[in-house]
């Protein structure tokens, strides 16, 4: 008989889900035996929620998306809902209840000063679902993205001039297809505006074919640079310089005359330099594939490839650091992305979204992923052992493995019986925003002083534990955020120089969100666009999510007709002395809080012209409680909303800073002989902060202790 | 001293992503169907026609580019297939370099062919919708369509060829010409997508009576390995790829999953 093998799986984030989802597989007939060990009373890490106890509202660290091209993650949530088999009356009985597709990609952009316009882009379905099973092996490739790229300025191009091209349904599978419908939705004022269109078509054509006319020369430039000495170049370069320049100049006027044709060609511009980019670095031979550039910054990348100062400021472009948080140290000042990471996620993103761009979760992240993960894994036999926090890793004294974890226990349960971390809310088994104090001993002064043992600097300690090699564990899977890796892993730091380089290299940025529920729709607010996920706007919120699908799965007395989220970085300047986001610091809610009022006094009127007057927002618009209700006017029935500032180490967003991805450890490498590690700050194959990325380091983690899934299963791993 | 109970992870086959160039070209045909068939060029005939093998004159045509807007688009035309044939050319020497044991490993000769195959399609296809761009432009434009191929200039040339297969199994196949050649030399198919790589080497043209399309004829043996095979077209002459013939031996896929 095959011995069993202990695994101590630290942190509950997706990453170490996916780790056991894999590990506790039917096919591994019970070889490995896995306890999660988790601080608090709930799994999640930076995408737990929870409900409030009186309303049932959902609150979440911030919004949550989900992209059509995570299929390992997809591939997850599938498997467990299949798993449950829920009966036909649950309200998220299968995948496909939990989560919608959304077609929308909204961006603010900025005329002037203080000037702003939105515009909602339309992504067709694309054909499939993601976590479809793929026809063959791991299908991603420079060859195919090329294709794709040079397809789409094609069409985009053409179809300008096309106004019989309307959004067709479920034309996904065919690019120029796609291409049109979107190309439909950026014109959506041209197609209604039938007087001015004679004269829109015109310019459409004088685009494209200045867009030719520009791109043949940078073409030319660059056959030069391929086939000629370094002399000749310079002077062939130098007229052609001259040429472009004349015809810049003209196709520049026609750019500024008008914010449609404008947004096209930022379109095209950008993927011609994306092109241009991929062929001139040799990417398609680049033995590290997109790592190749990854010293590089995305927009520096572009620009380098002749993109123009003007796309590189675009909606699309600028949304692409909203939606990764990416600010070094949280400062919009300094936008930073590693050009290779980011080129693989627009490639992915656009090229292979499957069913749609963006899939929206139907309740809480909490709810519609760990619920599902958690009730699956029980009935693995997983065990959990929730408010244990790792304080430190201890290595044997020849540092080549780890001999023990040493837990503090930051409350117990009454009779010493497992904690039930689940409540119901209309039907469905839910995480509350609390622990539940009733199941805890002491439960009601720990009501009392809403303890909560998430919190930054919390020390309650009711007991200790150190967990042992042989007698607790065979393995450890090391799943916490990266930001709390130095204060638990100290010993791994001094002794290992991989470690110690990857501690200081790999930056992290803290987040506020913050959810107001309102009692007018956004309709009636001014809103005109459909539902939309927008980000480019102005600091300190610059991206918004409708989010009314959630209002019948609330459990209001009087539901709200409206619920929006806004997320963003938060600055460490504003928040921590000295730099130092290793302590606690003072008012940060506060902050968050204060940040929140005052966008929607001063910002939000762009959105939602009604919701403002000359006195600033209208207050009487969010909608309360049955117990607040009426307890506070002005800007103080703020308090009544949701809001919060992600300063706690282990829920920093992790950062993809040029030149730094080089640092990230892989959890299939060997540094110390049990431990392995899983996270999305891992050396994982797709280096960004999201969901996807965290679940291929999980799967590489089940990978390092067990050998499955194998490499070439995990979607996207060997991707370029 | 190590506790003897105590259990090391296990050495993993590799820790990085595999990015070398046959991942770059690890493109599954059935994903890119949609876009093929969008390729195809407006005019029938393949966008890179005759014009591919025009030599450019470099010194000449650059220092005429900037007279006429047109000029410059056919310009683009031939600029893009002059990038386009370079690139072709360093991807010949990574594979070549490839089969003189780059980083240790050693590929027979076959795989050099095969993952020529891949390296030469994979430009071709980017090639072909660029120039397409640019070509389906221009003829928009003045009307002519520089792109289209010039009847008068392929006299002699094989632009199409036909396809005979003897198979026990079922196979699906497609020639794709880069271009047309006055003699076409098919190379073995090779299939880098099954372990351990396999051939398909019974594969011969027939040029048939003058005036008629060539034939290749292609035998499966039976028991050949499932997956997609690629195999050159040679020019007789200069021995330089002018297209590309694929095939698929159907069968069924291995499960995933631990034993
Ligand atoms: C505001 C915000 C918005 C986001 N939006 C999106 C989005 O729209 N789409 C998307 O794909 N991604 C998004 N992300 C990123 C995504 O949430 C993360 O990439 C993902 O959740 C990371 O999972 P993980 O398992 O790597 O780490 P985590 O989720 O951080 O999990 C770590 C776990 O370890 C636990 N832990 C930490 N320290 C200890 C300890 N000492 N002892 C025991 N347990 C410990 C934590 O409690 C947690 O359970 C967002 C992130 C943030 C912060």
């Amino acid at each position: 008989m095959v011995k069993k093998k202990k695994v101590a799986i630290i942190g509950g984030g997706c990453a170490s889900v996916a780790a056991a989802l894999e590990l506790t597989r039917a096919q591994h007939n019970g070889e490995f035996e896995v306890t999660l060990y988790q601080t608090g009373w709930r799994l999640g890490g930076k995408g737990a929620s929870g409900r409030d106890a009186e309303t049932g509202r959902i609150e979440e660290h911030g919004l949550h998306l989900w992209m059509g091209f995570y299929e390992n993650a997809f591939r997850m949530m599938r498997e467990c809902y299949a798993e449950l088999d829920r009966p036909a009356d649950h309200p998220m009985r299968t995948w496909q209840d939990a989560f919608v597709p959304d077609n929308f990609v909204g961006v603010t952009e900025q005329l002037g000063t203080n000037q702003w316009t939105n515009w909602a882009a339309y992504f067709p379905p694309a054909a499939g679902l993601p976590g479809d099973p793929l026809s063959d092996r791991n299908p991603f490739s420079v060859r195919g993205y090329l294709t794709r790229c040079v397809l789409l300025v094609r069409t985009l191009v053409l179809s300008v001039q096309d106004n019989r091209a309307e959004p067709v349904p479920g034309a996904g599978e065919s690019l120029p297809a796609a291409v049109s419908a979107l190309v439909n939705s950026l014109l959506h004022s041209v197609r209604t505006d039938k007087k001015a269109f004679a004269a829109r078509t015109l310019k459409y054509g004088q685009l494209a074919v200045g867009a030719i006319i520009l791109e043949a020369i940078k073409t030319l430039q660059m056959a030069i640079d391929v086939v000629t000495s370094r002399k000749e170049e310079k002077k062939a370069a130098s007229l052609l310089d001259q040429l472009a320049l004349v015809v810049k100049h003209q196709f520049d006027l026609l750019i500024a005359s008008d914010p449609e044709v404008r947004r096209i060609w930022e379109i095209v511009d950008v993927v011609l330099a994306i092109i241009r980019g991929v062929l001139r670095d040799g990417l398609l031979f680049a033995s590290n594939g997109f790592e190749a550039i990854d010293h590089y910054d995305w927009r520096e990348w572009l620009e380098r490839n002749g993109a123009s100062k003007a796309s590189l400021n675009s909606g699309f472009i600028r949304g692409s650091y909203d939606l990764l948080f990416a600010f070094e140290d949280g400062n919009i000042e300094k936008p930073s992305l590693a050009a290779g990471q980011a080129l693989r996620g627009a490639l992915r993103m656009f090229f292979t979204y499957r069913g749609a761009l963006f899939w929206k979760m139907q309740a809480g992240m909490g709810d519609i992923v760990f619920t599902p993960a958690y009730e699956v894994l029980k009935k693995r036999g997983v065990k959990f052992e929730f408010f244990h926090k790792l304080e430190n890793v201890v290595l044997s004294e020849d540092k080549s493995h780890v001999a023990a974890l040493d837990m503090r226990i930051q409350a117990k349960t009454k009779k010493g019986v497992d904690y039930d971390p689940l409540v119901d809310v209309k039907g469905l088994g839910c995480w509350p925003s609390r622990p539940l104090y009733d199941q805890l001993a002491n439960g009601a002064a720990l009501k009392k002083q809403d303890w909560n043992p998430e919190a930054f600097g919390d020390d309650r300690a009711v007991g200790s534990k150190t967990l042992k090699v042989t007698e607790d564990f065979d393995y450890v899977v090391l799943g916490i955020g990266l930001g709390a890796v130095p204060e638990v892993c100290s010993e791994l730091i001094a002794a290992d120089t991989d470690w110690r380089q990857m501690t200081d290299k790999v930056k992290s940025v803290a987040t506020q969100a913050f959810q107001v529920w309102l009692n007018k729709p956004v309709e009636d607010l001014g809103w005109d666009l459909p539902p939309i996920n927008i980000s480019g706007y102005v600091e300190p919120f610059d991206t918004w999510a409708d989010m009314r699908q959630l209002i019948h799965r609330e459990d209001w007395e009087t539901p709200p007709q409206a619920i929006a989220y806004f997320c963003s970085v938060l600055p460490d300047a504003e928040v921590f002395e000295d730099g130092d986001t290793s302590t606690p610091p003072q008012g940060a809610h506060k902050l968050v809080r204060d940040n929140a009022i005052q966008f929607l006094d001063r910002d939000v009127g762009y959105f939602w012209p009604k919701a403002v007057s000359s006195e600033g927002f209208d207050w009487s618009l969010l909608h309360a409680s049955a117990s607040e209700e009426g307890a506070t006017e002005g800007p103080d029935r703020f308090e009544s909303q949701f809001w919060t500032a992600n300063i706690v180490p282990t829920d920093r967003y992790i950062l993809s800073l040029p030149d730094t991805l080089q640092y990230r450890i892989s959890p299939l490498a060997n540094h110390f002989d049990n431990l392995t590690i899983a996270g999305d700050w891992t050396d994982c194959g797709h280096q960004a902060g999201c969901v996807e990325a965290a679940v291929m380091s999980g799967l590489l983690a089940a990978s390092a202790l067990s050998g499955y899934p194998r490499l070439e299963h995990i979607i996207g791993y060997d991707h370029p | 001293m190590d506790n003897p109970e105590r259990i090391k992870r296990p050495q993993p086959e590799r820790t990085k992503p595999n990015r070398n160039v046959l991942g770059a070209l690890g493109q599954s045909d059935a994903m890119l169907g949609s876009l093929d068939a969008a390729q195809s060029p407006i005019d029938g005939g393949h966008p890179l026609g005759p014009g591919f093998s025009d030599p450019v004159q470099k010194s000449a045509t650059y220092g005429n580019a900037g007279s006429d807007p047109f000029g410059l688009i056919d310009e683009g035309v031939r600029a893009a297939s002059d990038l386009v044939d370079a690139h072709i050319r360093q991807g010949e020497e990574t594979a070549k370099s490839l089969g003189k044991s780059a980083a240790g490993i050693s590929l027979a000769q076959t795989d050099v062919s095969g993952l020529l195959t891949g390296l030469v399609r994979a430009y071709s296809d980017v090639a072909s919708v660029w120039v397409d761009i640019v070509g389906s432009l221009a003829h928009r434009i003045d009307g002519t369509g520089a792109a289209k191929a010039d009847p008068t200039q392929t006299q002699g040339l094989i632009s199409t060829i036909g396809l005979s297969i003897t198979s026990a199994g079922s196979v699906e196949t497609g020639i794709e010409m880069f271009r047309p050649a006055m003699d076409v030399r098919p190379q073995p198919l090779v299939s880098t997508s099954v372990t351990p790589p396999a051939q398909i080497t019974d594969v011969a043209f027939d040029a048939g009576q003058p005036g008629t399309a060539g034939k290749i004829r292609v035998t499966v043996p039976k028991g050949q390995t499932p997956g997609v095979y690629h195999g050159l077209l040679l020019s007789a002459s200069d021995q330089t790829p002018v297209g590309v013939l694929t095939l698929r031996v159907l069968g069924q896929t291995p499960q995933e999953g631990p034993a």
